[in-house]
């Protein structure tokens, strides 16, 4: 198991392709974790898979951007995600079932924040406005799409420019940020 | 505006010094429209990251192969359900070996068969950038989704490189996208090369896509490489036999 651990851990640090393949490889080896979900949060099926994934997704990039230090397996790391988000979701829908929706799905980034910051960014974003930006998302260009999601990927703007032909690391960078402004644009009148 | 995200995004990846850290928190406080900047970029990472997340559910619902299966550590519940992975994998096996048995000698399971020994592989090159030796790892890696779109970059940025263009093309041809792959091909062909493959790769793809005029023309082809005392001449005249 600490081999396949290593495995999976030296593949996610590699190139693209590697990395894809051990994506998966690292959804497919732990994804019994959905019926523990089952069983243990009584959450249903689709709630489990969603908080699975999630927590897939998150340790993924936990690894890619050094946070994984080793100190635990990934087996037992990744279920101390799946855990968390599990019992986050229990907490949002029993202690407040009519907003959970709106709630569900603020953005981890403002955990950085300090509380009186992030009640202030907190109240300016609900659950329509992520969906309306996620929907908008479709309307910007393939181009723009698919930089924007390599960026929320881990990729480095170095690896978006090497991989999308961009001439430097800058003009990755502007475009990607342009790209962020496109979307504003689109969703305005739509939040106004 | 671009200055704004760069500013918020330092902030977020923890690149900000403590002071300025602490400058842009009472920003958020006091300063209205810079919230409302912060709010939309974090709203928008969420917005992508839910589409990423949606993205990589499908890329990890796909069914696997069964080199993949290997890696795969089964669920101990209980004996009936330790052992399904095995009965689907013996009746794949069994589907499988059914299938070569009655197919493997059809023109398309010959190019199939041929193209996958032949060319899933490319040797070192020395592309013009970084991104042909991305793209290369990525076309050896049997990843021909990604690959395609990395030769297709690469294709506008240097056309009429001669082996971008079979790259290319063995990509169309690898995912069964057919018609760009013939004109992939088409294109190579009429390339001066000391050794041009374009035509047997046509043959290939026609043989491959298997319809009466497909395999018509491929016979045409196939006979001017038997012809031509080409690099595929021997294979050309050995599946002449067979069409």
């Amino acid at each position: 198991m600490v081999t396949h651990d290593e495995e999976i851990l030296q593949g996610l640090k590699s190139g693209y392709s590697q990395r894809i393949a051990r994506e998966k490889d690292l959804y497919l080896v732990y994804n019994y974790f959905i019926d523990e979900g089952c069983r243990k949060y009584n959450l249903t099926r689709d709630d489990s898979f969603s908080m699975y994934s999630d927590a897939v997704l998150a340790t993924i990039h936990n690894i890619i951007s050094g946070s994984f230090d080793g100190r635990s397996s990934l087996k037992t790391y990744l279920f101390q995600i799946f855990s968390n988000k599990c019992i986050d979701l229990i907490r949002k829908s029993t202690t407040n079932k009519e907003s959970v929706h709106q709630s569900a799905g603020l953005p981890d980034l403002l955990e950085q924040l300090p509380d009186a910051a992030k009640n202030v960014i907190e109240k300016l974003i609900d659950a329509q406005k992520i969906k309306a930006i996620k929907e908008q998302l479709a309307n910007i260009g393939e181009k723009c799409r698919e930089i924007l999601l390599l960026f929320e990927d881990g990729f480095t703007d170095r690896e978006i420019a090497a991989r999308l032909l961009y001439n430097s690391v800058a003009v990755a960078k502007t475009t990607r940020l342009r790209c962020l402004d496109k979307l504003r644009e689109r969703i305005k009148p739509n939040t106004k | 505006m671009e200055e704004t995200y760069n500013y918020i995004e330092a902030y977020f990846t923890q690149t900000l010094s403590e002071s300025e850290r602490k400058v842009f928190e009472q920003r958020c406080i006091d300063d209205e429209a810079f919230a409302n900047d912060v709010a939309f970029y974090a709203a928008s990472r969420q917005a992508i990251r839910q589409q990423l997340l949606q993205q990589k559910q499908e890329q990890w619902a796909e069914t696997t192969s069964a080199e993949q299966i290997q890696h795969i550590k089964p669920v101990s519940r209980s004996l009936v359900r330790r052992m399904m992975p095995y009965a689907a994998a013996a009746c794949v096996i069994l589907f499988v070996a059914v299938y070569f048995i009655t197919q493997n000698s059809s023109p398309g399971s010959l190019a199939r068969g041929f193209a996958d020994k032949n060319f899933s592989h490319i040797n070192n090159v020395l592309g013009p950038s970084d991104t042909m030796q991305q793209a290369v790892e990525v076309f050896n890696n049997k990843d021909y989704a990604a690959a395609k779109k990395m030769f297709e970059l690469l294709q506008k940025k240097y056309p009429g490189d001669a082996d971008e263009k079979k790259y290319l093309g063995l990509s169309y041809l690898f995912t069964q996208d057919y018609d760009k792959a013939l004109h992939e091909f088409d294109s190579l062909a009429k390339m001066q090369l000391q050794s041009n493959p374009g035509n047997f790769l046509k043959a290939i793809t026609l043989m491959e896509r298997g319809s009466r005029s497909d395999l018509e023309q491929a016979k045409q082809l196939l006979q001017q490489e038997a012809d031509s005392n080409t690099e595929w001449s021997g294979q050309a005249k050995d599946w002449l036999k067979k069409m």
